[in-house]
């Protein structure tokens, strides 16, 4: 058996753990356009700021590669994908035929859609290459900017100001981390964030991008020109599928696979930020383009190609970062639809900035977001996944006396393991 | 980072790991005393964080006491198998190599990703100092854990599943975890 694998990173590098435990023999291969093997992109916020080596980054030892018999192809990129033949050829020519093929491209950055894009100095924020690029420019910057509040938008503003550049965020919408946080949490890391140097400013956008060749000036949608050397793209992301376009492969946002993460063809999965699996908690078809998802999807889609029948229950949005000290969790659906029911809690005393919400839907849980006390973060995640119902525990939601014992009888009861309570079995109450 | 002090913790080793046998729990707190002894720099609980001394952080219990219906629960780390603080970790500090769960503590860079996962809450962060993650790592520099040695009760149990279940012949009312 011959298992592919394209994309390098989390879901790529879990394709490899899954089979694994299954097939200890089977020939892997293991595909990524990048010169370097699966490391940690979301930390390469620390490479920027210089407390972490590009190898620091780097998720497994180079002696892991040998002991799981895995054969790396790194720097060539798949151009073109044979789903019918069951083969692929690489961007040198070269035709890889495969048995069974995973396809974990992951995702690129949205588009700026504004005049000068292309200029020398605006830069994607995604992986070591980028990275390096932004520090060669660092040197001779004044003043940088970075268009967009999500997570890649703050991660990139919290590197450069660590560096000692002066940045300033600019965001279309009114509010920082539109996609999961709601207005007034997001309103308390925003103050959090200026307070600690970083300027953001909220519903304006970059119409023209000026300079030579270099950048050397942005023009506002509000009129204003201000000067700047370097800018950064954080608009978010979308699938990676470009090169899949001729391959017969069902494609909508992403690709379209089915809940053993298998696509249209038999021997063809997909994992990570390039396949669009269910959302947990609404059951549509969605992308949530997170680590979490990505690894536990590889993990999956491997077992599977392995031969294993496993479901995977859907991914979830689960998003937990930490600015300057304050750490914040978000969970599921946060913001206010119709039928939901909300309990809010808020400090912003002289400890400050402790913020908790609830959102319940027919008295489950799907959402939470939580503020500085993060702990039993997990319980909360846990009981969105068992869609329990909560009628009877709303009133210790938040409070410092829940935990896992106030809960544990009722996410055993709900899936039916009261009696066998098997204690090896435990993950299997959340599916 | 000091890459080459590498700590690995080897975990789980044929799947032992702690059980709980709750209605012999009494709810002492011993365990968690010894834990805390257990890691704080001096090995003493009463020197440590508790008088200022930030350095001694690790001085926290990874195991707790808390409220489940009428009993007392102890609460730690159950070693899953396919855990999801290793799928939430995105910086590759935790994870599984044939059948041990490894926890790097040097790559943690506190994202919190772990504590958003853990089902049971059982991993712990400070919030205002820069540490690594806090968890139950069974203690495999010793024969038997602290926790489980000091227990007066023989609430807590180490050892594998076969091992515990064999312990539990023949009691009608079982309530583990
Ligand atoms: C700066 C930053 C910070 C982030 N922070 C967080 C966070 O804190 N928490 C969180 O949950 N998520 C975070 N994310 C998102 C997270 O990194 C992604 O969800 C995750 O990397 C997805 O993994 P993946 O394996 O699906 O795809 P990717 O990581 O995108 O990897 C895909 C790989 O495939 C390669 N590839 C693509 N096309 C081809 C081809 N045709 N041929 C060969 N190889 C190809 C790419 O070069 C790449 O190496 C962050 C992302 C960034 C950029």
């Amino acid at each position: 058996m011959h298992y592919l694998i394209i994309g390098g990173c989390a879901a790529g590098l879990n394709g490899i753990e899954g089979i694994r435990k299954i097939d200890k023999e089977g020939e892997i291969t293991l595909i990524s356009e990048e010169k370097y093997p699966p490391y940690a992109r979301c930390l390469i916020t620390n490479y920027l700021i210089g407390t972490h080596t590009e190898e620091d980054l780097f998720l497994r030892e180079s002696s892991y590669y040998e002991k799981m018999k895995v054969n790396l192809i790194l720097g060539k990129k798949v151009v073109t994908v044979n789903a019918k033949n069951k083969n692929i050829i690489l961007n040198d020519g070269e035709k890889i035929s495969f048995d069974r093929m995973l396809i974990a491209t992951g995702s690129v950055s949205q588009r700026l859609d504004c005049k000068g894009e292309e200029k020398q100095g605006i830069f994607e924020f995604r992986n070591i290459q980028d990275v390096y690029n932004i520090k060669q420019m660092v040197e001779k910057c004044e003043k940088a900017f970075v268009f967009g509040g999500g997570l890649v938008g703050i991660k990139a503003a919290y590197g450069l100001n660590k560096i000692g550049v002066d940045v300033e965020m600019v965001v279309k919408s009114s509010q920082l981390f539109s996609r999961f946080l709601n207005k007034s949490a997001s309103n308390i890391i925003l103050n959090w964030i200026e307070k600690n140097g970083i300027k953001i400013t909220t519903k304006i956008a970059p119409v023209e991008i000026y300079g030579n060749k270099e950048i050397t000036g942005i023009r506002f949608d509000n009129g204003e020109e201000k000067k700047a050397q370097l800018g950064i793209i954080g608009k978010g992301v979308r699938a990676n599928i470009s090169f899949l376009k001729n391959s017969d492969l069902h494609l909508h946002w992403g690709v379209v696979v089915d809940e053993y993460l298998r696509t249209n063809f038999y021997d063809i999965f997909s994992a990570g930020d390039v396949a669009e699996t269910e959302d947990l908690i609404t059951g549509k078809p969605w992308i949530n383009p997170l680590w979490m998802n990505a690894q536990e999807q590889g993990y999956i889609a491997g077992i599977n190609m392995a031969g294993e029948m496993r479901s995977y229950p859907g991914s979830i949005a689960g998003n937990s970062a930490e600015f300057f000290g304050l750490p914040v969790i978000s969970l599921g659906e946060v913001k206010e639809t119709e039928n939901v029911e909300i309990i809010e809690s808020k400090d912003e005393g002289e400890k400050g900035y402790s913020y908790k919400r609830f959102i319940l839907k027919n008295n489950t849980l799907i959402g939470v977001v939580l503020i500085k006390d993060v702990e039993d973060a997990g319980v909360y995640l846990a009981l969105i996944r068992a869609k329990v119902n909560l009628q009877e525990y709303k009133d210790i939601l938040g409070k410092p006396w829940f935990n896992y014992g106030r809960i544990k009888d009722l996410i055993e009861i709900e899936n039916g393991f009261r009696e066998s309570i098997s204690p090896e079995g435990e993950k299997i109450f959340f599916k | 980072m000091n890459i080459k002090n590498i700590k690995i913790n080897k975990l789980s080793e044929n799947e032992k790991r702690i059980f709980v046998d709750i209605p012999r729990c009494m709810g002492c707190r011993a365990c968690e005393i010894a834990c805390i002894k257990k890691h704080s720099w001096k090995n003493n609980i009463d020197i440590g964080k508790r008088n200022g001394d930030i350095n001694d952080i690790n001085g926290i219990a990874r195991i707790r006491i808390v409220k489940y219906k009428t009993y007392a629960l102890p609460l730690q780390c159950r070693q899953c198998p396919e855990p999801y603080c290793y799928f939430a970790c995105i910086a590759g500090a935790i994870r599984i190599e044939e059948g041990n769960m490894i926890f790097e503590e040097d790559k943690c860079t506190h994202c919190y990703s772990c504590v958003m996962s853990c089902p049971y809450g059982v991993i712990h962060l400070e919030n205002d100092i820069l540490t690594p993650a806090i968890k139950c790592e069974l203690c495999s520099d010793e024969k038997i854990p602290p926790c489980v040695r000091v227990c007066p009760t023989r609430t807590l149990f180490l050892g594998n599943q076969q091992e515990f279940k064999k312990l539990l012949k023949g009691r009608k009312e079982k309530c583990i975890t």
